[in-house]
């Protein structure tokens, strides 16, 4: 098996900006995309970007991933993608496509457009643009997808199977499950506050975020530049409920704590986590007990970057391994926007963030429908000095 | 509508808004729990009770919370109902 | 160590006669539009209670798997994958027309709730109270390979003993005559469902088959040369395949069913399973224990 998975790239577009840079600056001047939680280009700017006919149909959640995986490829170097895996991760899929024309498929009026509808055609468009990708397939755990089809790319490395994977996970807006949310009734009207005791519920929001994922030895023979470390990661089932998460928080807990094992650390070892933390009572209660299971007295500095991005469900595992990059690579822990007041049974987040901090090893959470819990442990390129 | 009525005729909206389809009116206990020891629903089920009121008697509940006394039991729901019904 | 990765037990609900291989004797012909399963009396699995929000498909998955975890003699397997083309289509269905048709006010949670594609992999979890590894894949026809191809990595990798790997599919009128207008022509439309319970181990005497290689393609181009590269005593391609069990997203994972129990009949030494439905290829090779 191979030892040592490393991350050479990295990409994201969501609501507080388009690329590393612009996602970076928002983070630290704390400045919010909610409660909209859309990126501010539309279908035809991204094409355009892109190179892409504005008359060809194409779902916004594979325009937001082409975006996202192009930055990540840029950034590891690689131009050729026929030999390396996309692994990709949506729900969504093309249903902003299936909702516009619904009613005029059934009845008979350019029921083609269905092709659209499935999460695979939205990877497929997605690798098609970069001339196609040697192998791929889509995870789809709702909310983390992104975080398991990173866990997937990385275990295709650890096989020997592929030097190369490029994971993550897309997801545009889409009536579908804004109204899904509320119907479950937990979307706020006012920009969602994390662990905060006003809690409300969470705010949807859009974007992609992918990583390129590389065995440390085909990174190291062609020179990459090593942005961090995936040491370990965990995937655990709450199986509780349906929506619901347990009281005591055992799916969240049982991946933290395999991440940990796998990565060969202690609690006292992480630096920070950035949390599942929706903003929903149940969620934010849950995780945080699951915390102090695992960490006891000392939960080290937890925020919740969906206080910034929304809740961006099958591309927030992605967006969200991608900030916590740009966290340690720039020694800062990003805000937790909307906290005030400290809540019963939740843990008490960075409200303010931190900066001149080095970040050695961080845990990132993504919890779904159904008890598909994730968690990845993402460690510093460099050593403390 | 007297009461009896009312019972019977949530208890069929009941059935329906919960798939509980091979059950009959007679299965449900109109004084025993609606949740958990009795028939033994859950939060979903809370929200599909609210969707239920709103869609049938016009009544909308504001949040899950509201609505834990009313769906205590099938009586208390239909007590409910006969008093806030606008349709 | 030369740890393999075997089949021990699969069982499916296809439109054939299900939760057993006589069909096999003597398939039944496939015609018209679509087809739906052939289904089981369910109330003999479930009670009321449990049966309510289940759909057809849930039913299916959880008969299946249970029955391939009895076979084996495994109460609660280390992980639970599985793969759905299309995923819960008929509560996607039951929440969208509504929407479409503008009724914002009266959308039901538990059709919402329960569309997500990872539905049936985690109730599945839950009922079998099952904290293990979990996760869905829907990559179109090649959403099983991807099934069966993380379950091998979980095996190889995770240090997984068992796996339970599915793959489930459902049709409705609607979905059927737009599966039509984007794929014409060819083989009737169908759905599905097939479970499988693999191990790992040095030697499984009492497995269907082994399962010796998992791939998949995105360049068609590259699918016929992939193809030589195999010693396989018989190639079962999508014509066989869809003539079996119809055009479904679970197909592939009906192919690789009925390709372990020929194995394990003594029919075949092994068998390559290609399938080049859609815009990517799969391909899996099987071998006698």
């Amino acid at each position: 098996m191979v030892d040592g998975i490393v991350i050479t790239g990295a990409g994201i577009v969501s609501a507080i900006g388009v690329g590393k840079d612009e996602t970076l600056r928002s983070l630290l001047a704390r400045r919010s995309g909610l409660p909209g939680g859309k990126v501010g280009l539309s279908d035809l700017q991204m094409k355009t970007i892109l190179g892409i006919p504005g008359e060809e149909t194409v779902a916004r959640s594979s325009l937001l991933g082409i975006l996202a995986v192009k930055e990540a490829l840029q950034e590891a170097g690689i131009s050729y993608t026929g030999t390396a895996v996309l692994v990709s991760g949506t729900t969504v899929g093309g249903m902003d496509i299936t909702e516009e024309h619904y009613l005029e498929m059934l009845g008979g009026e350019h029921p083609e457009l269905f092709r659209f509808h499935t999460c695979g055609s939205s990877t497929d468009r997605i690798a098609a643009y970069f001339g196609g990708f040697g192998s791929l397939t889509t995870t789809s755990t709702a909310c983390s997808s992104a975080a398991n089809s990173i866990i997937f790319g990385a275990n295709l490395i650890r096989s020997g199977r592929f030097d190369v994977v490029v994971a993550g996970g897309s997801e545009c807006l889409t009536r579908y499950h804004t109204a899904g949310f509320d119907s479950l009734m937990i979307l706020d009207k006012e920009p969602c506050r994390p662990f905060d005791a006003s809690r409300a519920g969470l705010n949807l929001g859009e974007g992609a975020g992918f990583i390129v994922l590389e065995s440390s030895a085909h990174a190291s023979s062609r020179g990459a530049r090593v942005l961090g470390r995936l040491d370990g990661w965990g995937n655990a089932c709450d199986a509780f409920h349906q929506t619901a998460s347990s009281p005591d928080g055992e799916g969240a807990f049982l991946a933290m704590t395999k991440a940990l094992e796998m990565a060969g650390l202690r609690p006292e070892d992480i630096d920070y986590i950035n949390a599942h933390g929706t903003g929903t009572v149940n969620n934010d209660e849950s995780e945080s007990k699951a915390m102090t299971r695992l960490f006891g007295g000392c939960v080290p500095p937890v925020s919740s970057t969906k206080s910034f991005t929304g809740h961006t469900t099958s591309a927030s595992g992605g967006i969200e391994a991608v900030i916590c990059l740009l966290a340690m690579e720039y020694g800062f822990i990003p805000a937790n926007l909307g906290w005030k007041e400290p809540s019963e049974g939740c843990i008490k987040p960075e409200s303010e963030g931190r900066s001149k901090v080095f970040l050695q090893h961080v845990l990132c959470n993504s919890f779904a429908f159904g008890g598909n819990d994730s968690s990845l442990l993402i460690s510093n390129a460099r050593d403390y000095e | 509508m007297d009461m009896e009525e009312l019972i019977l005729e949530l208890k069929n909206k009941i059935l329906e808004a919960l798939k509980l389809e091979d059950m009959t009116p007679e299965d449900i206990d109109e004084d025993a729990p609606l949740f958990k020891d009795g028939l033994g629903l859950d939060s979903i089920d809370a929200l599909e009770l609210m969707l239920l009121l709103e869609k049938n008697y016009g009544i909308k509940l504001k949040s899950p919370a509201e609505g834990k006394e009313i769906f205590r039991s099938v009586r208390t729901m239909a007590g409910y109902v006969a008093e806030n019904r606008v349709k | 160590m030369n740890r393999k990765v075997y089949i021990r037990a699969a069982a499916q609900i296809s439109v054939q006669e299900p939760l057993c291989e006589d069909w096999m004797l003597d398939p039944k012909q496939l015609s018209g539009p679509f087809l739906h399963c052939i289904d089981p009396d369910y109330r003999q699995f479930f009670s009321p209670m449990q049966a309510r929000r289940m759909g057809l498909m849930f039913k299916r998955a959880m008969v299946t798997s249970r029955k391939v975890l009895e076979a084996s003699g495994v109460e609660c397997p280390d992980a639970i994958i599985t793969g759905t083309a299309l995923g819960c289509i008929e509560n996607t269905e039951r929440f969208l027309d509504p929407l479409c048709r503008g009724g914002e006010e009266t959308l039901s949670p538990t059709a919402f709730m329960q569309s997500t594609h990872n539905t049936v992999g985690s109730m599945v979890a839950i009922a079998l109270g099952c904290h293990g590894y979990n996760c869905t894949y829907s990559q179109d026809g090649v959403s099983f390979e991807s099934t069966l191809l993380d379950a091998v990595l979980q095996l190889e990798c995770e240090g997984a003993g068992n796996v339970l790997a599915g793959a489930h599919d459902e049709i409705t009128d609607n979905v059927a005559r737009l599966m039509e207008a984007t794929e014409p022509g060819g083989y009737p439309f169908s759905e599905g469902s097939v479970a499988m319970l693999l191990s790992a181990g040095e030697s499984l005497p009492d497995a269907l088959c082994e399962v010796s290689d998992v791939r998949i393609l995105s360049r068609r181009e590259a699918v016929e040369e992939a193809v030589a590269g195999y010693s396989a005593e018989y190639v079962m391609r999508n014509d066989v395949t869809f003539s079996l069990f119809g055009r479904c997203g679970s197909a592939s994972g009906l192919a690789v069913y009925a390709a372990a129990e020929m194995i394990a009949a003594g029919r075949y030494s092994s068998v390559l399973v290609v399938n080049e439905s859609g815009s990517n290829a799969g391909l899996v090779f099987l071998k006698k224990v």
